[in-house]
């Protein structure tokens, strides 16, 4: 793609050497007119400094990754990467900070409806461990919490909260708890003895039902009973008035429909960005960039506007690639549905290099990439949504998703990479499987990869590469 | 009476309901025999009772209620039903209490109710419902008057009793030594082997006043009112019973220990987790903080109820108190 004069080189994997050379050729002009925080008095051009791609920022993984070498990725990768930063501005900014937890896409809907609000996800901080190599000590503070391996990494959203070293204080947070993991529940409850003021809201467990009595079909294509819709209604009405009450700033209907059509414009393009990646040969773009677009979807990594931008920007070079007919990644690369994010971000890069490619993925949030209905009541729309949350009901609607992905995409195969320590890993990769195969003649590899798998690489390898064997077999037949 | 085997998994589920439409149902216990009843189907993340679920309970013809109040519990439940093993109806136990929560409670409870007419082929009968809450009231009422003369383990036996059989037994009272150090126990539900534990504990020798796990005092302190719509009042009392460790926030249940801490004058907490039990296992630094009297926090699969190291442990804590 070319962009303002500036052209793409051809696309391929590249180191952080690599990367940072592309980064440093990229004219100045180009970096400085990627903003963030636009139109406030911490005005930021997050690109223009190559500091977040150094060791300087202590993320050291990032030396061992490989990245995406279009001008496209290197702004999605900046975007993210300077999240805490431009956080921290948008303190500095005048913004209010709403931390939501455990809904993963709704209630940053609700926060970003009021143009003086920021919203994040601190349960994200999962990653840090493994950006950084532990240098950050998170997991060893959570441990010294109580909160030990025996939890899923995401317990390092706790030592966060206890360091405060990383992102900075919200002036409220926002907990979904009922039907939660075990885990993250139990993490959220200990922030809540922290000094920040945490609002809880119900999320039901969704029973679905086949009955059209007094059910709604929800986007997704399942009925549930009106009663549950009518209730996570009336708590989003709830948490708006806890805004209101504590922030002193007041959400209307008429700004949660703008902000309904926002997400909706930003899920529209990661739709289009994940069929041309997921569904055409040769892969246009690799998988750990496709994640991250995926990721967006929860809070528009922090910032609305550039957010959305940096996500069309993505798509428009994915676009071009597949006008072009070119792609990263060898077109016979083993066609796999992803399942669970990696805390290892480095895993869907090897993962790639052994012959694999994604095609579907179900990372926990798939609720936040369906569109929001927009002809009905916004706080209606959002509740039907939330309830369309994978983690929130029986393990076979979950497994019903990832089918449907498997026949859109054609996947060849199903990765499901367990989180240790997080409870839903441990019972619901059997029934994936189960109902995968009741469907499909394809093959199902569970593994667990930990928050760095470094010392796991060689077993992780060889069962990857035996998984990519067998579906290249499988084709010969 | 219907012959439908149903099983139970959670405190909030009002039995009485359950059994007016002429069912008996059981509250699951584990049988406590092994850290794995389920003989290696369920990743060895998972609590030893929601495992012996696995193993115990693979017969066709049972019926499960669960909630999603312990989510490892409604994930067995799931993989048990989608291995055809068995079926299952799992409600929302809400985690938040307000206005707006019991609402949610009620309706959910009139589903349940819809679920229960399907599998009985009866009408809901108001009638009916308020003689099993009569029959229920009954029955706490007599275990709370003979609470004080009940040891621990003796107590526990007959809740596990009472689960199982929803007939009010014969209760055999043994005096019980006014001796110290004063316990009170918490944590995951007590298993039928972890009986033996408390007998160790008892033996030691201390007296455990309290326990508030779901095998224990919680299950006394529900009373339904029997004077106003009998739906009504069973989702009231239920709603409204001592919260779960799972509450958001949990200060009441913190309090309600507090309190039982100064009323009953106890000396010491032992606060006993599955390995695995993340709800509980969570909370031992918060209840090490807020109560009011030392707690132990000990943590086991079933296979080590008996071992030297739980039995040091006790020891050391009740010599210190």
């Amino acid at each position: 793609m070319t962009y303002k004069n500036y052209k793409d080189k051809h696309p391929e994997k590249v180191d952080l050497n690599e990367f940072n050379r592309i980064h440093r050729e990229i004219p100045d002009k180009i970096k400085k007119g990627f903003t963030a925080l636009t139109g406030t008095s911490e005005e930021y051009s997050y690109m223009a400094s190559p500091a977040c791609f150094s060791e300087l920022e202590g993320d050291t993984r990032l030396a061992s990754l490989k990245f995406d070498n279009s001008l496209a990725s290197i702004r999605l990768w900046s975007m993210l990467l300077s999240e805490e930063q431009r956080l921290h501005k948008s303190r500095k900014a005048g913004k209010k900070i709403i931390g939501a937890m455990k809904d993963l896409g709704t209630i940053p809907i609700i926060a970003y409806a009021h143009p003086e609000i920021i919203s994040f996800y601190p349960d994200g901080a999962w990653w840090i461990p493994c950006v950084m190599e532990m240098n950050a000590g998170l997991l060893k503070i959570a441990d010294g919490a109580g909160l030990g391996e025996e939890y899923c990494p995401a317990r390092v959203a706790l030592s966060a909260f206890l360091n405060r070293a990383h992102f900075p204080m919200p002036e409220l947070l926002i907990g979904a708890v009922g039907s939660c993991c075990d885990d993250f529940s139990t993490v959220m409850s200990r922030i809540s003895r922290t000094d920040v003021k945490l609002s809880w809201w119900e999320l039901p467990y969704r029973r679905e039902t086949n009955s059209k009595v007094n059910t709604t079909e929800l986007p997704t294509g399942i009925r549930i009973e009106n009663h549950l819709i009518d209730f996570v209604e009336e708590q989003f009405k709830t948490i708006i008035q806890e805004i209101k009450n504590h922030l002193d700033l007041e959400i209307t209907d008429l700004m949660l429909t703008e902000s309904i059509k926002n997400a909706n414009r930003l899920r529209k393009s990661l739709a289009n960005i994940r069929d041309m990646t997921y569904g055409i040969s040769p892969a246009p773009l690799p998988s750990l960039e496709a994640q991250i677009c995926e990721m967006f979807a929860l809070h528009y990594c922090s910032d609305l506007e550039e957010g959305i931008d940096v996500i069309e920007f993505v798509e428009q070079m994915v676009a071009d690639r597949v006008d072009n007919n070119i792609g990263v990644l060898p077109a016979e690369n083993a066609k796999t549905l992803w399942v669970n994010p990696v805390a290892d971000l480095r895993i869907m890069n090897i993962f790639e290099d052994l012959g694999g490619r994604v095609a579907g993925s179900e990372y926990l949030f798939s609720h936040s990439l369906t569109q929001i209905p927009e002809d009905t009541r916004p706080t209606k729309a959002l509740a039907m949504i939330a309830l369309c949350d994978p983690m929130i009901g029986s393990s076979r609607y979950r497994a019903k998703l990832i089918c449907d992905e498997i026949e859109k995409y054609g996947s060849e195969g199903v990765l499901i990479s367990d989180i240790p320590g997080a409870s839903h890993c441990a019972t619901e990769g059997h029934v994936i499987r189960e109902e995968v195969q009741k469907r499909f003649d394809i093959p199902v590899l569970n593994i667990t990869i930990p928050p760095l798998a470094d010392s796991s690489l060689g077993q992780l390898s060889t069962r990857i590469s035996a998984f990519i064997e067998i579906i290249k077999a499988r084709r010969e037949k | 009476m219907n012959n439908l085997d149903i099983l139970i998994h959670c405190s909030f589920i009002p039995i009485e309901l359950i059994k007016s439409f002429g069912f008996m149902p059981k509250r699951f216990v584990s049988s406590g025999k092994i850290s794995d009843e389920s003989n290696g189907e369920l990743h060895p993340g998972i609590c030893s009772w929601c495992k012996s679920l696995i193993g115990e309970k693979k017969n066709k013809d049972v019926f499960h209620f669960g909630s999603c109040t312990c989510d490892q519990m409604s994930r067995t439940l799931d993989t048990l039903d989608v291995s055809g093993s068995c079926k299952s109806f799992v409600s929302h136990m809400p985690a938040t209490r307000n206005k707006g929560t019991f609402e949610l409670f009620k309706s959910e409870l009139s589903v349940l109710t819809e679920k229960l007419e399907d599998l009985s082929g009866k009408k809901f009968d108001k009638n009916l419902l308020s003689k099993e809450i009569e029959k229920s009231n009954k029955l706490r009422k007599e275990i709370r008057k003979q609470r004080p003369s009940l040891s621990d383990s003796d107590f526990v036996s007959l809740v596990h009793s009472v689960f199982q059989n929803l007939e009010i037994p014969e209760i055999k009272t043994t005096q019980r030594k006014k001796i110290l150090p004063r316990i009170a126990i918490a944590g995951s539900p007590t298993a039928k082997e972890e009986i033996k534990l408390l007998c160790e504990i008892e033996k030691f020798p201390a007296e455990i006043v309290f326990d508030a796990t779901c095998t224990g005092d919680r299950f006394l302190e529900i009373e339904i009112d029997a004077n106003i719509d009998p739906f009504e009042a069973a989702a009231s009392a239920y709603f409204n019973q001592t919260p779960c460790i799972r509450a958001r926030p949990n200060d009441d249940f913190f309090s309600w220990m507090n309190k039982k801490i100064t009323d009953l004058e106890i000396d010491g907490v032992i606060w006993k987790t599955l390995r695995g039990c993340d709800l509980w296992n969570s909370e031992i630094k918060t209840a090490k903080e807020l109560l009011k009297a030392p707690v132990l926090g000990l943590d086991y699969s079933y296979s080590d109820i008996g071992s030297h190291r739980i039995k040091t442990r006790i020891e050391a804590f009740l010599e210190n108190l």
